[in-house]
């Protein structure tokens, strides 16, 4: 359903407008979306270049780390429960869950 | 330099925009090429200034062209590009707090009321709008949209879309009185 629209104010608004010639502005945006697809490519190699250096620190690093994700949260005597629980019950989960609200919040603010 | 190319110039848009979404330079091209006019125009309407329009519907292309590969569906193109517009618009009144200052801004209103009704083109009366005011309006009129369409794209809630496209409507129409006598007069000829 269209809203009530007054009509001078639409036969104002529905007047020709501008015919912009479009080609140096065409030309302006392909030449940034070509520094993008630069600066994208750049940025690719020095991520490729650090993860190739940093490969086997990282990988120690990851060991230990995974350990800790899998810690349980809260010692729970119910056997059924623990199971149940199981997959939430961890560090891993808690950050996790503080992350996506994180997320959450971050996009209310910024978007 | 950078080349517009031609070789796209009778293929329906929904198939650019797919060969777009593959990384297709030339495609992307025509895009800009097909809809610049429209983005320009809505972004001059929205700011009232020709070069800060331009700079900023440069930006939604650029966005447009970091975000192609996301659009699911080609055919949506025009209103996928649309949205980028509002938002990109939106987040340069955050940046310059503009947003805020509407109570401020309804100060000039009276300054501009003041002035011949005359003198006055749609773009400087919009001038007198408050940026939240301005972008419904924009978006009612100038792009046909219904007022819970509005409220979808820019988040506002439904009640505050009415209530500035109301007030804005009553401010345009107190500004551009002339024009609406005008029209009158060529109506009875």
């Amino acid at each position: 359903m269209m809203d009530d629209r007054d009509p001078t104010l639409q036969a104002l608004f529905a007047s020709p407008q501008e015919d912009l010639a479009g080609e140096v502005f065409t030309m302006r945006v392909m030449s940034q979306t070509d520094n993008l697809k630069s600066r994208a490519i750049i940025r690719r190699i020095f991520i490729g270049l650090a993860l190739g250096l940093l490969a086997i620190p990282l990988q120690e690093l990851a060991v230990p780390l995974t350990q800790v994700m899998v810690v349980s949260l809260f010692d729970l005597d119910n056997l059924l429960l623990a199971q149940v629980l199981a997959p939430l019950n961890t560090v891993g989960s808690a950050l996790s869950i503080v992350l996506l609200r994180m997320r959450v919040v971050y996009k209310r603010i910024f978007s | 330099m950078a080349r517009v190319p031609t070789s796209f110039s009778k293929a329906r848009e929904a198939l650019i925009v797919a060969l777009a979404r593959t990384g297709d330079r030339d495609a992307f091209a025509e895009l800009v090429q097909r809809r610049q006019v429209w983005i320009r125009n809505l972004m001059r309407r929205c700011c009232g200034d020709i070069t800060l329009a331009d700079d900023l519907a440069q930006q939604v292309f650029l966005q447009a062209w970091k975000d192609i590969r996301r659009l699911r569906n080609p055919r949506k193109f025009g209103p996928w590009l649309k949205k980028l517009a509002v938002n990109v618009w939106l987040q340069h009144l955050r940046k310059n707090d503009a947003l805020h200052n509407a109570v401020e801004h309804d100060d000039s209103v009276s300054s501009v009321q003041n002035t011949p009704a005359v003198a006055m083109d749609l773009d400087r009366a919009l001038d007198a709008l408050s940026n939240p005011e301005r972008l419904c309006i924009v978006l009612s009129y100038h792009e046909g949209m219904t007022h819970g369409e509005i409220a979808e794209l820019t988040h506002f809630p439904l009640g505050t879309v009415k209530s500035h496209v109301r007030r804005g409507s009553e401010h345009l129409q107190q500004l551009l009185s002339a024009y609406a006598g005008n029209q009158s007069t060529e109506e009875s000829q």
